[in-house]
């Protein structure tokens, strides 16, 4: 992942923001999906993103649905109902991350 | 450009060859590497062999054998990478939860032995104690049986059997009389740490319990799709 210290912490929040927007995906589309976003300028790699997915499976905020698809498995992740109130109030978190971020990089931009 | 059925095979079996032998996560990581061969060869015009070989490289990292050594340091997760880090996520998430949510029930029911009738509340708790001993040893015994019935491995399989022999511990402890019975200690530091360890104990239960769910869930999902 490119800048991986400064992305780190919001890759759980990036992952739930999408799965709040489309509904449920697969590993390989929510790497697809960030990568066309943000015009390739951030990449996630496997490494970084099953862990993520796994822990937040384990935390009961996601749940998962496996589909065949062509000739083989696919499993996609889906929000619980914790797992919305809980993209809410980490969207409002990394909102406001980035409006400190903004105030001390860059105060003249800052709202 | 699809995969055929013979070249989906191809990838499964490599994992497999890698020690990726779990199916919740050994389908997910065919899917996600059968569809970077998909893209790789439609992009770059490339053949099965290559694209597959490329793709891998990329997969090193997380199919490395690794090791994690937990509580108590005999048992241990061992696998790949991915399988591991599956593994301890949710034995910390569990870990957290059983060695804090103890604390506020153990001192509750000390307050309640001692506000009311002690002998009367230390009764029920030891009563209602040995009917969930009874229950722990039974419904775990039967997980194994599911579990073994099942023919299958997943990531909740393997968890368990490396955590679950720990729930037929304080049933035989106490009942064998090898860790005696301190519900009714005068020493109220004795009395409390026992307490938590028999809420530890049930919390603990509880996790292996959505274990044997989570895996009997996974193969359910697994023979539906």
């Amino acid at each position: 992942m490119k800048n991986s210290q400064l992305y780190k912490g919001s890759l759980n929040t990036i992952i739930m923001k999408l799965l709040e927007e489309n509904g449920k995906m697969y590993g390989y589309e929510i790497t697809q999906k960030v990568k066309a976003i943000t015009q390739g300028e951030l990449q996630i790699t496997e490494g970084a993103l099953y862990p993520a997915l796994h822990k937040l499976e384990a935390e009961g905020l996601l749940d998962v649905e496996i589909e065949k698809v062509d000739n083989r498995l696919r499993k996609y992740y889906k929000l619980t109902e914790t797992g919305t109130k809980e993209t809410v109030n980490r969207l409002s978190e990394l909102e406001d991350f980035i409006r400190n971020m903004q105030s001390l990089v860059n105060p003249k931009l800052a709202i | 450009m699809k995969l055929t059925t013979q070249q989906i095979a191809e990838i499964d079996e490599t994992l497999v060859l890698n020690g990726l032998i779990y199916d919740d996560i050994k389908l997910e990581v065919t899917d996600h590497i059968a569809s970077e061969i998909e893209t790789k060869m439609e992009e770059s015009n490339i053949l099965f062999d290559d694209a597959l070989y490329q793709v891998l490289l990329n997969w090193n990292e997380q199919m490395k054998p690794s090791l994690y050594n937990f509580w108590i340091r005999r048992k241990s997760f061992r696998g790949p990478r991915i399988v591991v880090d599956k593994c301890v996520s949710y034995y910390k998430s569990t870990f957290f939860i059983s060695s804090l949510v103890p604390i506020p029930f153990a001192v509750i029911s000390i307050l309640c032995f001692h506000l009311f009738n002690q002998e009367i509340a230390i009764r029920i708790f030891r009563n209602s104690i040995r009917i969930l001993y009874l229950l722990e040893v039974l419904l775990i015994s039967l997980g194994w049986i599911l579990i073994w019935n099942s023919k299958a491995k997943t990531t909740f399989s393997y968890y368990f059997k490396k955590s679950s022999y720990l729930v037929y511990v304080m049933p035989l402890a106490v009942g064998l009389g090898f860790w005696p019975n301190k519900l009714m200690e005068e020493d109220f530091a004795i009395q409390s740490i026992f307490t938590y360890f028999l809420i530890v104990m049930a919390l603990f239960f509880v996790a292996n319990i959505m274990l044997i769910i989570n895996h009997l869930k996974t193969i359910e999902k697994l023979k539906l799709s």
